[in-house]
């Protein structure tokens, strides 16, 4: 339990101050990230599952223009509530952290798969949204998923789990696009860069994180 | 290299798309080749004499060919939409130079070697609804000032920015056959989402040093 919990604790120090008062608790356990991060990893956890579940992870068709209005304009309000409560303009609590960042992190999945999958001259048949109730059903469950987590139902072995997923699939589906968009078309090529990017990215920002963000954290919970 | 469905780029090499107007390694502005246009309709080996025997369509108004491509530049220098007269003999009145034009071509001249069997040189009739050839589904293609200036609004004002490019790039990768737009559209994409996730890191990041020297 204890390699775990070090597991978890160290890839939520790569990208988060994992101040104990604004991060979700389980019994008596933090989780590894704050609640804004939680909700953005549970999120993509919850997209990325559902495009898993449907076989969708080759879609090339990207969103009707009305779902990614939608759901980029829901974005928004985490942005609106990190800068204003940094700022000091208003107050915000973990609950809000949480819901903003959900909403945050639902889209990026269904965004990012046919970033990579586009053709550009051909035809794009599978679509990543292929029904209108499929978005708002995603939604629910990631909402569902956020009380579950907020209220402190969700062990903490399986939080650590939906954040590391979805922290490792953010990282390594961006690396991924950006190799699939320059032409690489042998899977094993492709792969090989993939991971190879992947731990270049967690390791730059594990040195990020010894030099900057855990001396910023120190510093604000002395 | 699978010439089904690729070629190669005459300027720079590269293997692309059979179907590309534009070389997506160089920039290259690519001359649509015949068999691009007409592939669909193979009418022997008869090698044009100029001697102008009428092509006889498929269907009964030749629409069908039409569709199927797109019109060869020679079409618009001699006068494009003029009817069924439009023979290749009857609109050239060179006959060599629809000829020349293929040996000058070097991505024609890739295809005469692997398919010099199914060459063909007659011209089908062009309808008179029939448009004049003109590459992204009949638009004007994106100015590059115009992307040079939305990629560098969308990356400069950070947050709306990267909302307001992921939106603008779905708008650009749902329009039909304009692969201009279409692969604007997925770069940027990709770049305001990377851009996005690095924005948001970066200014909590930020705020939270703001805040610790306020302290």
């Amino acid at each position: 339990m204890d390699i775990i919990k070090y597991i978890f604790d160290l890839t939520g120090s790569l990208i988060c101050h994992q101040l104990p008062d604004r991060s979700l608790t389980y019994g008596d356990m933090v989780f590894p990230v704050c609640a804004r991060d939680t909700g953005i990893y549970a999120g993509i956890f919850t997209s990325f599952i559902f495009i898993m579940l449907a076989r969708r992870l080759k879609a090339q068709k990207p969103l009707k223009l009305a779902a990614a209005v939608v759901m980029v304009l829901l974005m928004a309000p985490m942005m609106a509530d990190g800068a204003l409560s940094y700022a000091g303009v208003m107050d915000t609590n973990n609950a809000v952290r949480l819901f903003t960042g959900l909403f945050f992190g639902l889209p990026i999945p269904f965004l990012l798969v046919p970033a990579a999958n586009f053709d550009v001259y051909g035809h794009n048949e599978m679509a990543v949204v292929k029904r209108w109730y499929e978005v708002p059903l995603v939604y629910l469950a990631g909402v569902l998923l956020a009380v579950l987590l907020l209220n402190g139902v969700v062990p903490y072995i399986a939080a650590g789990f939906i954040f590391t997923s979805g922290f490792l699939f953010l990282i390594s589906r961006l690396a991924y696009t950006i190799f699939a968009r320059a032409g690489i078309r042998r899977k094993l090529k492709l792969y090989s860069l993939t991971l190879l990017a992947t731990s270049a990215v967690l390791s730059f920002l594990y040195i990020l994180s010894v030099y900057i963000l855990q001396p910023i954290r120190g510093m604000l919970t002395t | 290299m699978d010439y089904n469905t690729q070629k190669q780029c005459s300027y720079c090499g590269e293997t692309i798309p059979r179907k590309a107007g534009r070389c997506p390694y160089c920039g290259s502005i690519l001359e649509v080749n015949v068999d691009d246009n007409f592939g669909t309709d193979v009418y022997g080996q008869q090698q044009d004499t100029g001697e102008n025997t009428p092509y006889q369509p498929h269907t009964e108004s030749g629409q069908e060919n039409a569709s199927g491509g797109q019109m060869h530049e020679n079409d618009m220098e001699s006068g494009s939409g003029s009817g069924s007269e439009n023979t290749y003999g009857s609109q050239n009145q060179n006959p060599n130079q629809y000829q020349n034009k293929q040996t000058n071509s070097s991505g024609y001249n890739s295809y005469n070697n692997y398919n010099s069997s199914n060459y063909n040189t007659r011209r089908p009739d062009y309808s008179e609804d029939r448009q004049p050839y003109a590459p992204n589904g009949g638009r004007q293609p994106l100015s590059n000032g115009l992307k040079v200036f939305l990629t560098v609004l969308f990356t400069l004002v950070p947050g709306i920015g990267q909302l307001a490019g992921i939106i603008t790039a779905i708008v650009f990768m749902s329009t039909e056959e304009d692969s201009d737009r279409r692969s604007f559209g997925v770069a940027l994409l990709v770049s305001n989402l990377i851009l996005f996730v690095l924005a948001c890191i970066g200014c909590f990041t930020v705020f939270l040093i703001a805040q610790n020297m306020s302290i």
